[in-house]
């Protein structure tokens, strides 16, 4: 193969030399790693191998006509990596492949045709751009529709089954009878109702991150085990970047993903473009993105979501493993190889693992000190601290790395779901299978402007809020197949937050008008135990809240940030407007996706990432 | 097959907590009720001798005062410490339910100290010699069978040193979390509690560093992630109080069992000098040990300068009686963050022997004086 591509002039003696000391070292194809190193370009590599092979050449996307070919269906071209292409004058069809065409491949080919196809080779990408332009609709059927075909239950796209309608209704004319017989007991009730939900939500976050908390010395990746790691055992990776509407920040993922420490003809990053959306798509191009880096069009059509246009990239994904990133996203340069060992020393029941997410424009403004005290509580605390019990964790936005074949095991992303990665971390769970996490960090942008904060926050309440329906329709199965501690945990946390966030407003207003009362005038409301619990959501579960989330941000060294999580029921505040704003969508627009506008800040990740971590 | 078992997270390469030695949660428990034992036996004998615990009694009567389930609250401020009143409430107000539940308090204390020992490599002989300081000699008895409030805030000053000393000397924020918490606790059990988390406030300043915490604002963090548990808790209860009594300060102000300033602030302070004093002259493992550590490394005794400086205050003010817890919370301080490393076996021997002339002291000093410490045991022992 070498010499040929020497013989064509493709590459020269010296630059074969050195990319077969790398293919020996590592493993792989010399062709892959000409392409890695820029020595080679796809197309060029796919000539050469069509000429070694006897194979004529093609360009598969020049060819538009629709055909008709039985037995050749997107997911079986996916699969196995042929497409039937035209049939040439003589009726012969004509197949193209990326592979080398082996009598067996032949004769499988031949066997789902029904005849013997005419095999041409084409370029891998370009094969990919064919099967887009070929089964455009049928891949965003799969993608919006095939979790739902498969399991409807497990769907967020029907928001109530009829049972949970009929609960609802029957519960609703129950208050309302109530409270037409007895308005203050109705109340009472209500605020036991609220008072309650708030002392198990946050009883459970503060005992979980105390146990997140042990977890401090705790080495899940052995440094000299991840420096001793070879190329050569490194499987292919598959990178996802979902973007949409983000022209202005596209080109940094070049830099920030490039910077992984993964060899390139291991890696492929897959950038989903909406096809609607020309300008990122444009902006991307325009950064010359390396050889590695790949666009996909994600076919048009409602649900246009991210978990939608991942479905897309999952289908199109050649990795054993595979992880999520934003646009504006950089994780530390070793996150994909602590994953492989993350996954190689677990189970295969490990179906996902989860990187901490961070920010890089903290001090930008109150709102980023806020946003990024509640993300390293969460990530450094709450999450390790469900790792270490074993429980549901529900998954974060972005760096969550998987194993495809669990991935695939189990449906992909929910695109009804805003919050889809969250729903998956639980169906994981709920389908026997765990997610863990990896002590490794992805800085990100925290949002700046408070209106877009509350509708990225809207989303993900509502998110939460369509978790816990969706999960909550099967209960008896749930505990069945995932266990009573796992369910109760999904439930006090996924179900728990909105609760929490809901009940915020109730409880500060009865703060506040215990300033200008006696308490002889509030009585009625807060009889006996009930003023126990209110008082003790008041003094304890707050004070325990604002600890957890002072103490993340000590243990990120963020030093500056802690006596901000004083801030925290202002915080609050702001999650309870979202809150009530993602409970109106869920009824009038549940799988409306809020956009969250990125590329917002002022600072430079490079610059902001901590000193102590940054790779 | 995939292996099903969790791949749990290896630990790095450090010393198991107090909390997990013996391994064997059988050992573990056993080693917990042999130590809470005699202390149920002492109870039972005081008990028997007739002796009134005044200080169970007083707690009681605050105990009294909590009306479960009520909405008016007038009482609210009456009753702080709140924590310790609800448990007397919840013990029904009996002094033997608080004689044992300070026992059981103390077979988790006694064995986290132990841990403590092992896990510093003291050895079995010395590790048994100087727990037998505290479960040899009398003072420990007498708190455990009088004064549960202060066994109580005895056992979380231990919690709190513990988790300070890991906290600067393994960089552990963990540790710091528990610290912070067992304060908050603290304060709202032990009315002399919270004069320990103004003092951690005052130095932790000094040991930010020490502890890894440096850079723009590492001491004011310090200070905040230590501290905010405790003066959450008194807030709280300040706001409360305020709401639902006419005084919202009386609980506080009659915290003191002989009032504020017992004598006067200059005698209260002489007084409280003397008997640091002397409970140091009766604890030769600490007075030894605090020596060589100001010479070799000053600054490891910032954690026990806190807890002194936190006793000393609380003795000055009457927040705290003498009668034998600060020989106590000296022991305890000896264990948790003087006691050596790793000793050669020429050092154990000597801990050996100051452990057994501490024992000596401690009866002698009791057996011959005649504070309430000396008049409880010898009618405990049938004197």
């Amino acid at each position: 193969m070498g010499d040929h591509l020497v013989d064509r002039g493709l590459v020269s003696k010296a630059t074969l030399d050195a990319a077969e000391r790398v293919a020996a070292e590592s493993g792989a194809y010399i062709g892959q790693v000409l392409i890695a190193l820029g020595a080679l370009d796809s197309a060029s590599l796919t000539r050469a191998l069509a000429d070694l092979w006897g194979l004529p050449y093609v360009v598969p996307t020049r060819i538009t006509e629709a055909l008709d070919a039985g037995g050749a269906d997107v997911g079986r071209v996916l699969a196995e990596q042929w497409l039937p292409l035209e049939r040439r004058g003589d009726g012969t069809l004509v197949v193209a492949v990326v592979d080398e065409p082996t009598p067996e491949r032949r004769a499988a080919i031949a066997g789902a045709l029904g005849e013997e196809p005419f095999l041409v080779l084409a370029d891998r990408w370009d094969f990919q751009q064919a099967v887009l332009d070929r089964y455009g609709s049928d891949l965003r059927e799969r993608a919006s529709l095939g979790l739902w075909g498969r399991s409807p239950a497990q769907s967020a796209r029907t928001v109530l089954v009829p049972w949970q309608r009929v609960a609802l209704v029957v519960a609703l004319v129950v208050v309302v009878l109530a409270a037409v017989a007895d308005l203050r007991a109705v109340v009472v009730t209500l605020s036991v109702v609220v008072g309650l939900a708030f002392l198990v939500g946050t009883g459970f976050k503060f005992w979980a991150s105390l146990r997140g908390a042990r977890m401090e010395h705790v080495t899940r990746t052995d440094p000299a085990e991840l420096a001793a790691l070879p190329d050569h055992e490194l499987p292919r990776y598959t990178v996802l970047v979902p973007v949409y509407k983000e022209a202005n920040i596209v080109a940094n993922l070049i830099g920030n993903l490039g910077a992984l420490d993964y060899p390139a003809h291991l890696l492929e990053v897959l950038i989903l473009v909406e096809e609607d959306d020309a300008e990122t798509r444009a902006a991307a191009e325009a950064a010359h993105p390396p050889a590695h880096f790949r666009f996909i069009t994600v076919p048009a059509g409602a649900p246009q979501t991210k978990p939608k246009a991942c479905n897309v990239g999952l289908e199109f994904a050649t990795g054993e493993y595979l992880v999520i990133y934003d646009a504006e996203d950089k994780p530390e340069p070793d996150q994909l190889k602590k994953a492989v060992l993350a996954f190689r020393q677990a189970g295969e029941e490990l179906v996902c693992v989860q990187a901490a997410l961070n920010y890089f424009n903290a001090d930008e403004n109150p709102l980023t000190r806020m946003f990024t005290l509640e993300y390293s509580f969460w990530f450094d605390y709450m999450l390790p601290g469900l790792e270490y019990g074993k429980l549901a964790i529900p998954l974060g936005g972005t760096s969550n790395h998987f194993r495809v074949s669990g991935l695939r095991r189990l449906g992909g992303w929910d695109p009804y779901n805003v919050t889809e990665d969250a729903d998956l971390g639980i169906r994981a769970s709920a389908e026997g299978l765990r997610v863990g996490v990896i002590d490794s960090t992805t800085y990100e942008e925290a949002n700046t402007s408070y209106p877009n904060f509350v509708r990225q926050r809207s989303r993900w309440i509502k998110g939460y809020m369509q978790t816990t329906l969706v999960h909550l329709r099967q209960p008896f199965r749930l505990v069945r197949v995932a266990g009573l501690r796992q369910t109760l945990s999904f439930l006090f946390l996924v179900g728990g937050t909105p609760a929490t966030f809901l009940a915020v407003p109730l409880l500060y207003a009865v703060f506040l008008a215990s300033l200008l009362l006696d308490p002889q005038q509030l009585s009625f409301l807060f009889p006996g135990w009930v003023l126990w619990l209110s008082l003790f959501n008041l003094g304890v579960g707050s004070a325990l809240m604002i600890y957890v989330s002072m103490m993340g941000a000590f243990k990120r060294r963020r030093y500056g940030l802690v006596l901000w999580g004083l801030a925290n029921p202002a915080y609050w505040l702001l999650h309870s407007v979202a809150a009530y704003k993602a409970l109106w969508q869920l009824v009038t627009k549940p799988h409306y996706w809020e956009k969250t506008a990125h590329g917002l800040t002022g600072v430079a990740a490079a610059a902001h990432v901590p000193t102590t971590v940054r790779g | 097959m995939a292996s099903l078992a969790s791949p749990l997270p290896r630990t790095s390469p450090r010393r198991y907590a107090a909390d997990t030695w013996p391994a064997g949660p059988a050992a573990r428990w056993g080693l917990r009720v042999a130590l809470a034992l005699p202390f149920v036996a002492v109870a039972l004998l005081s008990r028997a001798a007739g002796w009134v615990p005044a200080a169970n009694e007083a707690l009681a009567d605050r105990g009294a005062l909590v009306q479960w389930g009520d909405s008016g609250l007038s009482w609210i401020a009456s009753v702080f410490p709140p924590l310790s009143a609800a448990l007397s409430a919840l013990l029904g107000g009996s002094t033997l339910a608080m004689s044992l539940l300070a026992a059981a308090v103390l077979g988790f204390t006694l064995q986290r100290l132990a841990a403590v020992l092992v896990r510093e490599g003291l050895g079995p002989w010395a590790t048994a010699a100087v727990v037998g300081t505290l479960v040899l000699t009398p003072p420990l008895y007498y708190l455990a069978s009088n004064d549960l409030v202060s066994l109580l805030g005895v056992a979380l000053l231990v919690l709190a040193l513990d988790g300070i000393a890991a906290f600067v000397e393994q960089r552990s924020t963990e540790a710091g979390f528990r610290a912070g918490l067992a304060l908050g606790v603290a304060v709202m059990l032990d009315p002399g509690a919270w004069l320990y988390a103004l003092t951690l406030a005052a130095v932790a300043p000094f040991f930010a560093r020490r502890a890894g915490r440096s850079g723009r604002r590492a001491n004011e963090a310090t200070v905040a992630v230590l501290l905010f548990p405790a003066v959450a808790a008194v807030g709280f209860w300040l706001y409360a109080s305020w709401w639902f009594s006419a005084d919202p300060l009386g609980g506080m102000e009659a915290a003191t069992p002989a009032g504020w300033l017992p004598g006067g602030a200059g005698a209260s302070a002489a007084e409280a000098l003397r008997q640091i004093a002397l409970a140091l002259l009766a604890a030769p493992l600490v007075l030894v040990a605090s020596t060589v550590r100001a010479v070799r490394d000053p600054w490891s005794l910032i954690a026990p300068g806190i807890a002194l400086v936190g006793l000393y205050l609380s003795l000055w003010l009457g927040l705290r009686e003498a009668a034998g817890q600060t020989w106590i919370v000296l022991t305890a301080l000896y264990v948790l963050l003087l006691a050596p490393r790793n000793p050669r076996p020429r050092r154990r021997v000597a801990i050996v022997v100051a452990a057994v002339a501490q024992v000596a002291i401690g009866w002698l000093v009791v057996l011959t004086s005649g504070g309430t410490l000396g008049v409880w045991a010898r009618a405990v022992l049938g004197g």
